[in-house]
């Protein structure tokens, strides 16, 4: 579907996407962030079925965060951001300033109502500056829905997220680095074939430009 | 000249290489891909001018500035980032860096590049 | 804008407010009204910064700013920005509001929609509720030590800590009753301490208990720390040894106990020398029931109470 020096091209723009979302994270937390995305992997589903997104590629069984954003017009999808459960909390407490010497075991019931609006605000952050950028590089004006956050228990059984719809998976591993604590986290990408196309249209595009 | 190009992204070795080949064709490029590769590749080829990324896996830019430093190089460095935070930039400055470029790397920054490399050429 | 259905806003229970591009309020409904005691006609052409300061600054200017020019929406979270309408300085840190900022098209114009929605109450509903279940708990637990410390003291005598007699019987029926073979040869030892009463009398009480405390002690280091050890009344002791591997075995610590007595015990700078008699029974050998083992060892004792001198005797 796509080879290596495409892939190589969208994970560097990638990377400069998530650089800027970091960024109004760091304002946000009033501390160093760091967004790094050194993993894409695209997934393609030939007949168009609903998608069961292996989750045991990105996480072990437990509880994880997920927020969930639909996106549109004539590049349209849907953008995840997840990561597991008890990151999320490290991730809460940093922008409120608590720091917390909790223990990273801590159970989900830890997550109170406050905090998945936290979350929300985060996610909401990061997938509109993530998307609002491809939607710049493709040069098309997008509309964006605001972000649903889910707490979600993946048990070993069922480790699958359903995506209906869908024929595409962009899944960028992503590192988020809060001062000296390391969260890992998931950004997934999911588009119709046809705004895969126009991506796929615009990487050759950029490749091409290169190669003059 | 020797210049020593440190990402991890394969994008932009390709997109350096190529820049300042055409540019300086006598220059000898050497690519990396992570800081403690280009950490072994200076010490042992000892470059005039450093161009590093600052996110990489194993040693970061900033890592691989401060070694080199505390190891005592006298090292010219351009630093091409993703990260436009002030505390980053503060930190470079401290640093001692002689230049920040923003990625993505447009033609416009590829210009620069290239001029500023110029100027260094000239000292 | 007559075609806007005005009733539905006003009966909301969120705020909500409509701006236009130039961030002008031209929607302002009751609820709005009800948070800030501002009439919605007096606030209809003013900039939405006026009547929400926070947004003079820049960064919150900033994403207003996004939300026209990109048409992202925005949200914000009270538990991170604070409050943003009306409350008193004192419960800033107790209100949330969180805000919901999006851009949506009536009639052709782009305007900006702000909700408000107001969770104070329901945060703290949920707040309460869960200090009320810790502060049970809290209670529940305290209830549950208070408990068993009396249960503990029940079982104690106060003045040596060791477990009292109530304690001790219930304590050597067991093992007669117990298959386990660890108490399978046990000796029951009854002791007490050679005129005592006369202690009391020469010394006075206060003496005398802290004679007693320290025999307690005394007679626990004389044995294994596995082993019983129990007050029974005035200056009786019982002892069980357990594990005993042969009669030699209980001369042996029997001969311990007795040691423990050599040296005078230094009360207050009296140095008082006592002496003790115990009688000693064997289980299974004397006996399979609790009553009469210790019947058995207290005829022991009688024995060398007799014999006008202090020591001990096997049943």
């Amino acid at each position: 579907m796509i080879n290596e020096e495409q892939k190589d091209l969208l994970k560097e723009y990638m990377n400069v996407f998530v650089g800027k979302a970091a960024s109004l994270l760091s304002e946000m937390a009033n501390q160093r962030v760091l967004l790094h995305v050194p993993e894409v992997e695209i997934l393609s589903m030939e007949d168009g079925n609903d998608w069961e997104l292996p989750t045991d590629r990105l996480f072990k069984y437990g509880h994880i965060v997920s927020s969930t954003m639909k996106f549109g017009y004539d590049f349209s999808g849907r953008a995840l951001l997840i990561f597991p459960a008890s990151k999320a909390k490290l991730l809460v407490d940093a922008c409120l300033g608590e720091f917390d010497t909790r223990d990273l075991q801590s159970v989900c019931s830890d997550l109170e109502d406050t905090d998945f609006d936290v979350l929300k605000e985060i996610s909401n952050v990061i997938l509109n500056c993530v998307i609002g950028e491809f939607g710049n590089m493709l040069g098309v004006k997008l509309e964006f829905s605001l972000p649903d956050v889910e707490l979600i228990f993946v048990s070993e059984e069922e480790q699958k997220l359903y995506l209906k719809n869908s024929v595409h998976i962009m899944i960028f591993y992503t590192a988020f680095t809060l001062a000296e604590t390391k969260v890992d986290g998931v950004i997934v990408i999911a588009l119709s074939v046809n705004s895969l196309n126009m991506l796929i249209s615009k990487i050759d595009a950029l490749l091409g430009e290169l190669n003059d | 000249m020797k210049i020593l190009i440190a990402d991890d992204s394969a994008f932009v070795r390709k997109v350096l290489t190529k820049t300042l080949n055409t540019h300086y064709e006598n220059a000898q490029i050497i690519s990396c891909v992570n800081g403690q590769e280009a950490y072994d590749q200076f010490v042992a080829q000892k470059p005039d001018l450093l161009i590093t990324d600052l996110l990489m896996p194993v040693m970061t830019g900033q890592e691989l500035i401060r070694k080199l430093m505390s190891d005592g190089y006298k090292i010219n460095t351009i630093v091409i980032s993703a990260d436009i935070q002030s505390r980053t930039k503060e930190e470079l400055d401290a640093l001692g860096i002689k230049a920040l470029l923003n990625k993505p790397l447009t033609s416009a920054s590829l210009n620069a590049l290239v001029d500023l490399i110029r100027g260094y050429e000239n000292d | 804008m007559t075609s806007i259905p005005i009733d539905i806003f006003n009966k909301l229970s969120i705020g909500l407010i409509l701006v236009d591009k130039k961030q002008k309020i031209f929607v302002w409904n009751h609820w709005m009204e009800n948070k800030t005691q501002l009439q919605a006609e007096s606030v209809f052409g003013k900039q939405f910064s006026e009547v929400c300061p926070k947004f003079k600054e820049l960064n919150y200017k900033k994403m207003i700013d996004t939300v026209i020019e990109t048409g992202q929406g925005r949200f914000l979270s009270g538990a991170l920005h604070g409050p943003f309408f009306d409350y008193l300085p004192s419960e800033a840190a107790l209100t949330i509001q969180n805000l919901q900022i999006e851009q949506i098209i009536l009639e052709d114009r782009e305007l900006i929609l702000i909700q408000v929605n107001d969770i104070t109450s329901q945060y703290h509903t949920v707040h309460q509720m869960k200090s009320f279940i810790k502060n049970l708990e809290v209670e529940n637990e305290e209830i549950r030590q208070a408990e068993s410390e009396a249960r503990e003291m029940a079982i104690h005598d106060e003045l040596t800590g060791l477990p009292n007699r109530i304690n001790f019987i219930n304590h050597l029926k067991e093992i007669v009753k117990s298959q386990n073979s660890r108490y399978y040869n046990t000796a029951v030892i009854f002791l007490d301490i050679d005129d005592f009463k006369n202690i009391n009398d020469t010394y006075g009480h206060l003496v005398g208990d802290t004679l007693l405390k320290m025999t307690a002690k005394r007679l626990k280091a004389a044995v294994h720390s596995t082993d019983f050890v129990a007050r029974l009344s005035g200056d009786e002791f019982t002892l069980l040894l357990y594990a005993i591997s042969s009669k030699d075995h209980v001369t042996a610590v029997a001969n311990r106990i007795m040691a423990q007595f050599m040296n005078p015990f230094d009360i207050n700078g009296l140095k008082i020398s006592v002496t003790c008699s115990f009688g000693i029974s064997m289980f299974p050998f004397d006996g399979t029931d609790a009553v009469s083992l210790l019947h058995k060892a207290d005829t022991a004792l009688y024995r060398v109470k007799n014999n006008k001198k202090s020591g001990y005797q096997f049943y």
